[in-house]
């Protein structure tokens, strides 16, 4: 297995991982996690795609002058803005998964996979 | 063990396995596609030479003949050295706008979420810290400027800087009772915000493009080059660190008033 | 002069300028948006003016497309970039008695404009952080007036969001190592993928469209969202968030994935994948809002049988059904907020969810609960309203399919018409009773007064709403031009390719 393959193996691991913990974790927290393994595995992903053999870093200094032999510096650039929103999301999902906690007294949901959540069925929301 | 540890054990094991099985059997499946060997395109169909970053490498998209990138000649449509730099400030300038938006809409989302503290309770931050978080801090602060400020020449920029910046509030914030006020980083951040779409709208003056960069390109390699990167990068750093701050103040002290 | 970016952009003036404002003025934020979107009208309507040929072309930053990003501007997304901007006047308009704070403003308006990206975009990674954006501020909105129901509602959409746009990261990810290329026309016009690759990498992409579009199996948000958000934000997400998840779908699938472009080998396979998901969208939202009890919610499972209608036009009935769906959208999309902002202002004066229990509160609001019918029907496909010119062009064209699918759309389009039918009458009966003992033996409830001023804001939207979904039922000519065009942009593949990579007039953001 040559090195880009291990890259992308590993890369497919943790989205599995990411994944699996998604769907089977009942605590907020730990799906949260599972949500941020799964984006660095997305993001992993990204990097190895632009990977070429022999490849050096996208950078222009003097020893780099006049060569083209870079790594694809798009999906780097992809997996900038890709990291920003996964601490994005992840904020607004503690945040939420605060006020889960002071709303329903504990972070346990049923998983979403099976079951529902226990709606209050007496509360009225204008 | 006996019956009840042995019926609680299956109820939450078994979709665990459950789920694993059916995992693994799409792994499969996506694993036996994408590497299919009937007609068409396969995965890692395109090498690097066949993918619009060949341009983006060569600084050749309106350009059209560069072999390749010197450092210190002029004369590119594009000055940065660092090529990612290139790709997120200039060649996809508006994703960079639409990412720093993304960061806005969750601080303010954040902000508008986080609950009202009442009188947190303070404890008082030891002499250590007290005194070493200052001398850090210097640090911290300078490395995220250089950080942003060579954005264009080496790894780094606004976001990776801001960052960093923003860390080193935190670690105010954690020392020390009163950092920034709340108003002060909103006020910052849409100005900055107004700053970028500022910056945009003068490329169609100048340009007729929409975040177009119409200042001089000048030497590869050089700090004053590449035109609006270094502004825009600027005005990102500053806005994300005032945004993370503003993240993290959030998360320690509550809503701080209804803006 | 015109600078045709500005009709994307508004938005965000509004988004940096709201919460400044706010700290001076509370009501900065409303007043402001409100103004902002009718000049985004202006702005759109003034480009439909100039539009000659049917397509412009921003390329973004000067560099042309595909290395750089571009938008689309065509009848298809100027015109349903416009109903969002009305819609958003009209939900601004109907939350003016009650103030929110400026940051609720903020994230309002990025969603709106999260919206308008996901039509007008060319480039596919910008298409994934619109739907990040649109997606923050859904979660960061729906909890923002009710905690409770609305943190449950959030949770529930977070999670699968979060799940399902990293997938559309990773299937672009691969897709761009096999095709070397972001942009939406240079990757249709590519060379044709591998059948198996394009069916994995098609799904994945579609996956995330699907949950935006309120489709099953992804539709668990839909019912939390809409009962835990305040009714305006629903009304938002039902109106504005639906139409955009719907169009983008069509445009990733119809004209991305099309029969000639390079998932050629993978399209019928994913034609089947987006009938089997619209035939399950409409029986299970059709069956499960037969069964429900919050009125809500009802509306929500609603929602989701009708955007199943419109995945079956993309699927299945070829031009014109693609000319009924759009205007099935579009009449759902006026309808839709309607109905749930009366469907607030019932909770709010009766204080109960369920509409079992909310009757004879329409003979207290005559006016709202007869336009609540109004509403009802339209969606349903009665005569004089739009929806039934829509259901009537889907079903002629399903019968002129003669195929399997074509009969089976039929057959659902048909089941679920009279299922609507039963509920929307039963509510509507219900909301009318008179003053005495329900099935259940209870005795009716209280119903309060609002106050004048709440009653005026949400009466206002609605009846401007009202009236447009009865003048196109009886005018359905009016938009026939606009629908035309707007199918044939999305199925018309080679023409949008044209119109990108050859550029016919490429404009910079002015004009």
């Amino acid at each position: 297995m040559s090195v880009h393959g291990l890259f992308l193996y590993n890369a497919a691991a943790l989205i599995v991982i990411g994944i699996f913990g998604i769907l089977t974790r009942k605590n907020i927290i730990k799906i949260l996690l599972a949500i941020n393994i799964l984006q660095t595995g997305v993001n992993l992903l990204l990097v190895a795609v632009g990977w070429r053999p022999e490849g050096i870093a996208p950078i222009i200094t003097e020893q780099t002058s006049g060569m083209v032999q870079f790594v694809d510096p798009l999906p780097q650039a992809m997996v900038l803005t890709a990291i920003v929103i996964a601490f994005g999301t992840t904020a607004l999902g503690l945040i939420i998964a605060i006020n889960y906690f002071k709303t329903h007294g504990s972070l346990e949901t049923p998983s979403f996979l099976y079951g529902h959540m226990k709606s209050d069925e007496d509360e009225v929301v204008q | 063990m006996n019956r009840g540890t042995w019926m609680k054990i299956r109820a939450q094991v078994l979709p665990s396995i459950f789920v694993l099985l059916i995992l693994c059997a799409g792994s499969l499946l996506v694993y036996r596609a994408l590497t299919d060997e009937g007609e068409g395109v396969k995965v890692m169909g395109a090498p690097i030479p066949e993918r619009i970053s060949s341009r983006f490498i060569t600084k050749s998209v309106n350009q059209r003949d560069n072999v390749s990138v010197e450092f210190g000649e002029r004369g590119y449509e594009e000055g940065s050295a660092n090529l990612v730099t290139s790709v997120v400030v200039n060649y996809r300038a508006f994703d960079t706008l639409l990412e720093v938006i993304v960061l806005f809409a969750s601080a303010a989302g954040v902000a508008l979420l986080a609950a009202p503290r009442r009188r947190p309770r303070y404890r008082e931050s030891s002499v250590i810290v007290r005194n070493v978080v200052p001398i850090v801090n210097m640090l911290v602060f300078m490395t995220g400027a250089v950080i942003i400020l060579r954005g264009h020449l080496s790894p780094g920029g606004g976001f990776a800087g801001g960052a960093v910046i923003a860390s080193g509030f935190i670690l105010l914030s954690l020392a020390f009772r009163h950092t920034i006020r709340g108003r002060l980083l909103i006020v910052l951040e849409s100005v900055m915000g107004l700053g970028i779409l500022g910056v945009g709208l003068l490329g169609i003056y100048y340009d007729g493009y929409f975040l177009s960069n119409f200042l001089p390109t000048g030497r590869v390699g050089s700090f004053f080059s590449s035109g609006t990167v270094l502004i825009l990068y600027l005005l990102i750093g500053v806005k994300v660190l005032s945004e993370i701050a503003g993240i993290s103040l959030s998360f320690l002290r509550g809503e701080e008033e209804k803006a | 002069m015109i600078y045709a970016i500005l009709f994307l952009i508004l938005p965000l003036f509004s988004a940096f300028l709201a919460p400044v404002g706010s700290l001076v003025r509370t009501k900065f934020g409303n007043i402001l948006n409100i103004l902002i979107y009718a000049a985004g009208i202006v702005v759109g309507v003034s480009i439909l003016r100039e539009m000659d040929n049917g397509g412009l072309n921003i390329v973004l930053g000067g560099w042309r497309a595909p290395f750089g990003i571009s938008l689309y501007l065509s009848t298809l997304s100027v015109g349903f970039g416009l109903v969002i901007y009305l819609l958003a006047i009209c939900i601004h308009v109907s939350e003016l008695g009650k103030g929110r704070s400026g940051r609720y403003n903020l994230l309002f308006s990025l969603f709106v404009f999260a919206s308008l990206g996901m039509i007008q975009t060319g480039d596919l990674f910008n298409l994934f952080i619109f739907i990040e954006i649109g997606s923050i501020a859904v979660i960061a909105l729906t909890p923002a007036t009710n905690e409770r129901a609305g943190t449950r509602g959030a949770l529930k959409y977070l999670v699968p969001s979060g799940l399902l746009s990293m997938l559309m990261l990773a299937s672009i990810a691969l897709l761009y190592s096999s095709l070397g290329t972001l942009n939406i026309a240079h990757i249709a016009s590519s060379e044709p993928l591998n059948g198996a690759l394009g069916l994995v990498l098609g799904v994945g992409m579609l996956a995330v469209f699907f949950f935006e579009t309120e489709l099953f199996p992804f539709n668990s948000w839909v019912p939390d969202v809409y009962r835990g958000a305040s009714s305006s934000f629903a009304a938002a997400i039902a109106g504005i968030g639906g139409l955009s998840g719907a169009v983008a779908l069509g445009r990733m699938f119809l004209t991305m994935m099309g029969e000639l472009t390079s998932f050629q080998f993978a399209h019928s396979s994913l034609l089947l994948v987006v009938f089997m998901v619209a035939v399950a969208s409409i029986l299970v939202g059709e069956i499960a809002a037969l069964r429900e009890r919050d009125l809500k919610r009802v509306l929500a499972f609603s929602s989701v049988g009708q955007m199943g209608i419109v995945a079956l036009t993309f699927s299945v009935g070829g031009m014109n059904g693609l000319y009924a769906g759009l205007f099935l959208l579009l009449n759902h999309s006026i309808v839709k907020p309607m109905l749930l902002i009366i469907a607030g202002f019932f909770v709010g004066v009766t204080k109960k969810a369920t509409w079992d229990e909310m009757n004879g509160v329409g003979r207290q609001y005559p006016l709202f609960g007869a336009l609540f019918i109004l509403g009802g029907l339209s969606l349903v496909g009665m005569p004089i309203f739009a929806g039934f010119w829509a259901k009537l062009i889907l079903l002629k064209a399903l019968f002129d399919g003669m195929s399997l699918l074509a009969g089976i759309g039929a057959g659902v389009v048909l089941l679920s018409i009279i299922i609507e039918g039963v509920y929307f009458l039963r509510i509507g009966h219900c909301l009318f009773e008179r003053d005495e003992e329900n099935d259940k033996g209870e005795r009716p409830v209280e119903i309060g007064r609002a106050p004048a001023r709440d009653a005026v804001f949400a009466f206002i939207p609605v009846i401007v709403l009202a009236l447009l979904t009865v003048v196109l039922g009886l005018r359905p000519g009016l938009v026939s031009t606009f629908l035309k065009s707007a199918s044939s942009d999305l199925l018309h593949t080679t023409g949008y390719i044209q119109n990108i990579l050859v550029t016919l007039s490429t404009v910079g953001g002015g004009l």
